[in-house]
């Protein structure tokens, strides 16, 4: 974007993958799935999908908040018997959880994240789960808690991950340089 | 009556956001939707899973555009950031499609930030060339995005080869000022 001079845009056009025309048969059902949406502004929205990096100053609002750990064993959390690897999840004021691992199936193996006492996202905010593989962030999902600060989100991942940490973040979809961590994994999350 | 075809971005999103108009929304979505198909398809690979998540990129559009500041920067990458991170959820409940359908990657994480800025500066790129005037973006998409030589581009839309070499001269330039006004935005 820095050089407008035709030559160098030349280059970039050269890399540059075609243009896709829209099916024709997508255009009128985007519109009307889009407009058909409710107002967010008069329901309950849910939790928009989202991913990005999380915020050195996340990390510092997080450090600052008082963390209350829950101990939660395989055995005494219910639904998730048979999970292989389980870790806390702590936040700020009583907000707590777990991060269970389960057996692979295949390729995958599930992972169930239930937090408790955690507030719902206010305003355009959402939380989403991180987990750092490998030495980078990789993003869960998005989420919201219900009325009753309660969230289970089911995920995904490839067998074997190599899960080191587990964090989750609040975030603002109109504001996506800022992020807050809220609740993190301890002790660490780690692969057997 | 508005002329919504006149109208800015930030005009239509404000439009969507405060009218719930329908159809600045469809003045909106024909702006964009060969961009943000084209990136779909790109980052999923998949024509076919690409048209649902085309979808919902637009819904958040339409349920999101409230959430659009202009002084925060163009609606471009606001707009990019919206259809990235539904493709990504797309690829998330695809059940670590990321990892399996890549097994000759050695990391599973997601796409690194220069990448990522990559990608960006191309749907930045494809947004620029949708705002040309269709002659001049005809020319470019062949020649560059298609690849096409000049003599053919001349056999294709049959007008002389010098008037080629002319048109994407001049469709060249405007694309440069459109980049430069976008990079200022």
């Amino acid at each position: 974007m820095n050089e407008p001079d035709p030559q160098a845009l030349e280059r970039r056009l050269h890399t540059l993958p075609p243009l896709l025309d829209v099916p024709p048969s997508l255009v009128a059902p985007s519109v009307q799935a889009a407009v058909a949406d409710p107002d967010p502004a008069a329901t309950t929205r849910p939790a928009p999908r989202r991913s990005r990096r999380w915020s050195l100053a996340g990390v510092v609002a997080v450090a600052a908040a008082a963390a209350v750990a829950v101990t939660i064993t395989v055995t005494s959390q219910a639904g998730h018997t048979g999970f292989q690897r389980i870790a806390t999840l702590t936040g700020a004021g009583n907000a707590s959880g777990s991060v269970a691992v389960g057996a692979p199936d295949g390729a995958v193996e599930p992972v169930v994240v239930s937090i408790s006492h955690l507030d719902p996202a206010p305003g355009d905010q959402y939380y989403e789960i991180w987990f750092k593989t490998g030495g980078h962030d990789v993003p869960g999902v998005a989420f919201n808690a219900d009325s009753n600060g309660r969230a289970e989100v089911h995920i995904t991942a490839p067998t074997n991950t190599k899960w080191v940490r587990c964090w989750i973040t609040r975030q603002s979809i109109s504001d996506p340089g800022s992020s807050t961590i809220v609740m993190r994994a301890s002790p660490t999350l780690r692969s057997t | 009556m508005w002329d919504y075809t006149r109208l800015s971005d930030a005009d239509l999103l404000a439009l969507v956001a405060e009218d719930r108009d329908q159809v600045a929304f469809e003045e909106f979505f024909s702006r964009y939707s060969r961009s943000v198909y084209s990136l779909m398809v790109r980052q999923l690979g998949d024509a076919g899973w690409a048209d649902d998540v085309v979808q919902e990129a637009f819904i958040s559009v339409w349920r999101f555009a409230r959430t659009y500041r202009p002084e925060r920067g163009a609606v471009v990458g606001w707009l990019y950031t919206i259809a990235r991170n539904a493709g990504y959820a797309a690829a998330r409940r695809r059940q670590a499609q990321w990892l399996v359908d890549a097994p000759d990657r050695a990391d599973p994480s997601p796409t690194p930030e220069d990448e990522t800025a990559e990608k960006l500066e191309a749907f930045q790129l494809h947004v620029c060339i949708e705002r040309l005037p269709q002659n001049e973006r005809e020319i470019i998409e062949l020649a560059y995005l298609n690849g096409m030589s000049q003599s053919e581009i001349a056999a294709e839309l049959r007008m002389p080869l010098g008037t080629v070499k002319t048109r994407n001269r001049a469709a060249l330039l405007h694309l440069a000022e459109i980049l430069e006004r976008e990079e200022q935005s």
